[in-house]
């Protein structure tokens, strides 16, 4: 087991997922997650990589064991604060989300706009900048089904990128298809990562384009015993 | 509002029917019965099977028992009366030796043999060498050998007989060795002290294969007087032996205890190769079958069994000839068991598969009626479907209907309830009703409900320029029904931009019509089809004439007074929104700066006197330097980029466009002039620029076999001019539109033109654009954004 470092943003001491579709036997997650790091996790299953992302972000509770989010428990916290320490992270895990009542520029903005104070132009223009990085002239002003999936993938990206959150969680999956977007990622998480962000990558193949460029100090893949150290070649 | 579902006990189904375990039940009944009907064939074959086996093994036990009760007989009738023979002359020797009792001996000889069939030979012999011998000639009489000895001298003479008995010559013959004494009748008897009978053998003189029966004389004080014996050819044995035919191979033979064969089933059949080796045991006869049984019967003894030898099953029965003393003979015989019970099986067999032709012909019937049923099933549930489907329909389009003579509009509510109810009619996934606007370039959305989300949208737009074939397909006024909507090509245009990011590949299109011409189009998407689908096209057909219907009302009727009845009513009649002045992109984008300016501290009307106002601006983001950078083989230039400025500028400087700068790798271009009503002019002299500079760098792909990766954006609007103090003055353009058309470069598709919305307003009718999507730019708010393919 990993020891505990203060330092961490986020930490998984035993952790143990539930019930796995590949294996039979609960698995128990360690994980330290410093400030200013990367760490890629292959996960072979979709359904393991979207619970493993359920439980970083607290919205599901591990069977056993602890998960910390700077430092402090997700279940020592109420739903309420749970919420409100949600928006310190950044997720790039899904891009079939997008509300059909809102167009995707709000629906990227909002909770921006909900849960800090800054002025509406300097969000709209780190906005704006992240599009332009990930290759959109700036965020989509229409709704979904009026968007491209080009777009909405990068939009995607976008929302997990945008105010300087202190963990970013990508999951693989929502890239796929898009190899253009590999050199934008890298450069976006340097970036993130420059200013003291925290990124960890799931990833279905630690061979995938995607990740190519991405310097991590940590690289695991997560078997039925837990998370095992892998060398990338 | 989504209309409530019809009452279910209109379509209330057989209960048998509705249950769920039913017509499984009813399906598998046929299936049940066969299984069935061929587990009970299947028993009652193995019973008859068993027990017609069971009768064979019986019966077989009781002719193998027979078969050696028969032998053991045929061995009696044959043997006893050589013994009695034998007995006799023995005492007609009187324990004389040869020379004495041989007269007498010969003459009983001479009269026993011709009563005796069995006995081919006569044998008298002493421990002096002396011998009398008579045997059956070949031509029916007997031969009288008789051998003397004196000493040292030897005298053989014989003696011919005819049949009847009368001496035809005498024959002294001197190189004749015959010596009794060596024979194994004579030493078997002499050992045996008691009557002995011999092995099988070949008879010297003879030379065929037989048995001798020899009884010895003894004086008191044990000395041998003398030996008398019988030849007996087993010839007779083994015809009959072979004669037997027991069941199909079976064999008998005749062994004695230590498995030498006595009598062997042949007609040509030897002992041995020479009259003194004895003959061969079961083993040594080269029959594999044989020597296992031998190999049996030594460890288990005999009796009657069955050995299983590989995969046959052999009956072995061994009974001891018991009616001759002296001798342990055993009637072996051996037989397959398939012999006896193979017709059992056979028959079996034979039995097994015309009852399974029985219940294959039985099953399939069952199984014919049983897919009939489930045909009948399958069309009764398809007529239940499709009559449901018609029902909803129907009812649905009377409640619109009754809604429309009501002026109440749609269900009381308004167009959205048109779409919901229609949605539900048909199980589709979205529908909705389209409005082509007066110039019939534009399709608007009315509204469009999503069953999956439960919500309505409006306001997305279809231009002509981005779906021709759509819009012709429209100006025809016929329905489109594709299961496949990208294989059509009337909606392949449709699905790439707006079904398949939706997911959807299916629809019908129901042109809304009025005197006869299309004024507007009711799309139900990805509809339930099959059964489902019965009366699809004729429920959309009038409900498009329906929606036609109250269009054409809307522009007869005041608007006001329906608006009064009904609001719905009158936003249905209310002219399309594409009658309306769309917003003007210009303005909002000089909107958008002037705020901008104003968060800055100024104002447009300071800025004007530096900026050209809606300014044409092309950009060219040229090829990465890595893949331009090596000298091109089809010109003397040192770079690919050499040659491709060279050939740009030679275009550009054809093109009539006002400025052009390279920097780095942009291109930039613009247009613009004093005059206001020159903007369109400028704008297509940049828009014509900008597509002779892309068709010039797929020219030099093509040429080079590379891929050039450049993009291109055209923009309208305003920018901001510098003089540079050369001489002459040069200028210098920057920001605003240049900008724009910057970023739009800079994420474009490869090889593509990104247009800005006032691009594509000032070109769309002189140049194809497809959309791309709004974007929100800060420089200019919310923008649609197209790609520019060409002309038109």
């Amino acid at each position: 087991m990993a020891r505990p470092t203060t330092r961490s943003v986020l930490s998984l001491q035993g952790a143990t997922l539930g019930e796995r579709q590949l294996s039979t036997a609960p698995t128990r997650v360690d994980l330290e997650l410093p400030r200013g790091t990367a760490a890629l996790i292959q996960v072979d299953d979709d359904v393991d990589a979207a619970s493993l992302v359920d439980l970083c972000m607290g919205i599901v509770p591990p069977a056993d064991g602890t998960v910390r989010f700077l430092g402090v428990d997700w279940q020592a916290r109420t739903p309420r604060e749970r919420l409100t320490r949600r928006r310190r992270i950044g997720t790039v895990v899904q891009t079939h989300v997008w509300p059909s009542h809102l167009t995707v520029l709000e629906s990227v903005l909002v909770a921006r706009f909900y849960h800090f104070d800054r002025p509406r132009d300097e969000v709209i223009a780190d906005a704006t900048a992240l599009a332009r990085l990930f290759g959109l002239p700036g965020l989509p002003a229409g709704r979904r089904e009026s968007t491209p999936r080009r777009a909405l993938v990068r939009a995607a990206c976008v929302r997990g990128f945008i105010g300087a959150p202190d963990l970013i969680l990508v999951q693989d999956q929502t890239l796929e298809g898009t190899v253009d977007l590999a050199v934008p990622m890298a450069q976006a998480i340097a970036d993130a990562r420059d200013r003291g962000a925290t990124v960890l990558w799931i990833v279905e193949s630690l061979a995938a384009e995607a990740v190519r460029f991405v310097q991590a100090e940590q690289v695991f893949r997560l078997g039925d015993q837990g998370l095992v150290r892998v060398r990338r070649r | 509002m989504a209309r409530p579902a019809l009452p279910a006990t209109r379509f209330v189904r057989p209960v048998l029917r509705a249950l769920p375990g039913a017509a499984w039940l009813r399906h598998s009944l046929p299936v049940v019965g066969v299984v069935s009907v061929l587990l009970l064939v299947s028993a009652i074959a193995w019973y008859i099977y068993d027990s017609n086996r069971h009768g064979a093994i019986v019966l077989s036990n009781d002719l193998i028992t027979a078969i050696d009760r028969r032998v053991a007989v045929q061995m009696h009738a044959y043997f006893q009366p050589a013994q009695q023979f034998l007995e006799l002359a023995e005492a007609a020797a009187n324990d004389r030796p040869v020379d004495e009792g041989a007269a007498e001996a010969e003459r009983f000889a001479l009269q026993g043999l011709l009563s005796v069939p069995a006995i081919t030979a006569f044998s008298y012999a002493d421990p002096d060498g002396d011998f009398l011998f008579v045997i059956r000639n070949e031509k029916g009489g007997l031969d009288t050998k008789r051998v003397d000895v004196e000493g040292s001298s030897r005298k053989v003479i014989w003696t011919r007989r005819d049949p009847d008995g009368k001496v035809t010559s005498v024959e002294d013959d001197p190189v004749d060795t015959f010596d009794p004494r060596k024979r194994p009748w004579y030493l078997g008897a002499e050992e045996a002290k008691k009557p002995f009978w011999t092995g099988t053998y070949l008879f010297f003189t003879a030379q065929k294969p037989g048995i001798s029966f020899a009884i010895p004389s003894f004086h008191p004080d044990g000395r041998l007087r003398n030996v008398v014996g019988v030849d007996i050819e087993i010839a007779t044995i083994c015809a009959f032996l072979k004669e037997l035919g027991i069941g199909v191979s079976g064999k008998a033979l005749i062994v004695d205890r230590e498995g030498r064969v006595v009598a062997f089933p042949s007609d040509h059949w030897l002992p041995a190769d020479r009259p003194d080796v004895a003959p061969p045991k079961l083993d040594e006869l080269g029959d594999p079958v044989l020597t296992h049984v031998y190999n049996r019967l030594r460890v288990e003894g005999y009796g009657r069994k069955i050995l299983e030898i590989g995969d046959q099953r052999i009956i072995v029965s061994s009974e001891p000839v018991n009616m001759l003393t002296g001798r342990d003979w055993v009637t072996l015989i051996i037989v397959p068991e398939t012999d006896f019970v193979g017709f059992v099986s056979d028959s079996g067999i034979a039995a097994l598969f015309m009852s399974v032709v029985v219940v294959l012909i039985v099953a399939a019937l069952t199984g014919l009626m049983a897919w009939r049923s489930m045909l009948a099933d399958r069309r009764a549930s398809a007529a239940a479907t499709r009559q449901q489907a018609l029902e909803v329909r129907t009812q649905t389009f009377i409640d619109l209907a009754r809604g429309v003579a009501t002026a109440e509009g749609f269900d009381g509510g308004d167009i959205q309830s048109a779409t919901e109810s229609a949605a539900n009619a048909c199980a589709a996934k979205r529908v909705a009703v389209w409005r082509l606007t007066s110039d019939r370039r534009t399709l608007q959305c009315e509204d469009c409900f999503d069953s999956t989300a439960s919500d309505h949208t409006s306001g997305l737009v279809f231009h002509r320029d981005e779906m021709p074939n759509l819009f012709a397909a429209l100006d025809k006024a016929v329905p489109i029904d594709t299961a496949d909507a990208g294989r059509d090509r009337r909606t392949s245009e449709l699905f790439a931009s707006y079904l398949a990011p939706l997911g959807i590949t299916s629809v019908y299109l129901a042109p809304i019509v009025a005197g006869n011409q299309a004024i507007g189009l009711l799309s139900v998407e990805d509809p339930r089809r099959g059964d489902r689908a019965a009366g699809l096209a004729a429920f959309c057909d009038a409900l498009s004439i329906l929606l036609g219907l109250r269009f054409t009302a809307a522009a007869v009727a005041p608007v006001a007074a329906i608006a009064a009845t009904s609001p719905a009513l009158a936003a249905a009649v209310m002219p399309p929104p594409a009658e309306e002045k769309p917003p003007d992109s210009f303005a909002q984008r000089e909107a958008r700066l002037e705020r901008t300016l104003l968060q800055q501290g100024t104002t447009l009307e300071q800025v004007r006197e530096a900026s050209i106002d809606r300014a044409a601006v092309g950009v060219v983001k040229l090829p990465s330097w890595t893949t331009v950078a090596q000298r091109p083989t089809d010109s003397g230039e040192r770079t690919a980029m050499d040659a491709i400025v060279h050939e740009l500028r030679r275009s550009i400087e054809r093109s009539g466009v006002t400025y052009a700068a390279l920097l780095d790798d942009e291109i930039v271009l613009a247009a613009f002039s004093a005059e206001s009503g020159k903007t369109g002019e400028d704008a297509r002299c940049v828009a014509t620029a900008i597509l002779a500079l892309r068709d010039r760098l797929i020219e030099f792909e093509d040429r080079w076999g590379v891929s050039l990766d450049f993009r291109l954006a055209i923009d309208v609007g305003t920018v901001m001019a510098s003089t540079i103090g050369t001489e002459p003055p040069t200028r210098n353009l920057w920001g605003g539109a240049l900008a724009v058309a910057k970023v739009l470069a800079t994420t474009a598709g490869r090889r593509s033109i990104a247009a800005s919305e006032t691009a594509y307003e000032m070109l769309s009718g002189d140049f194809l654009f497809r959309p791309r999507g709004s974007y929100f730019l800060p420089e200019t708010g919310a923008m649609r954004t197209f790609v520019m393919v060409g002309r038109t």
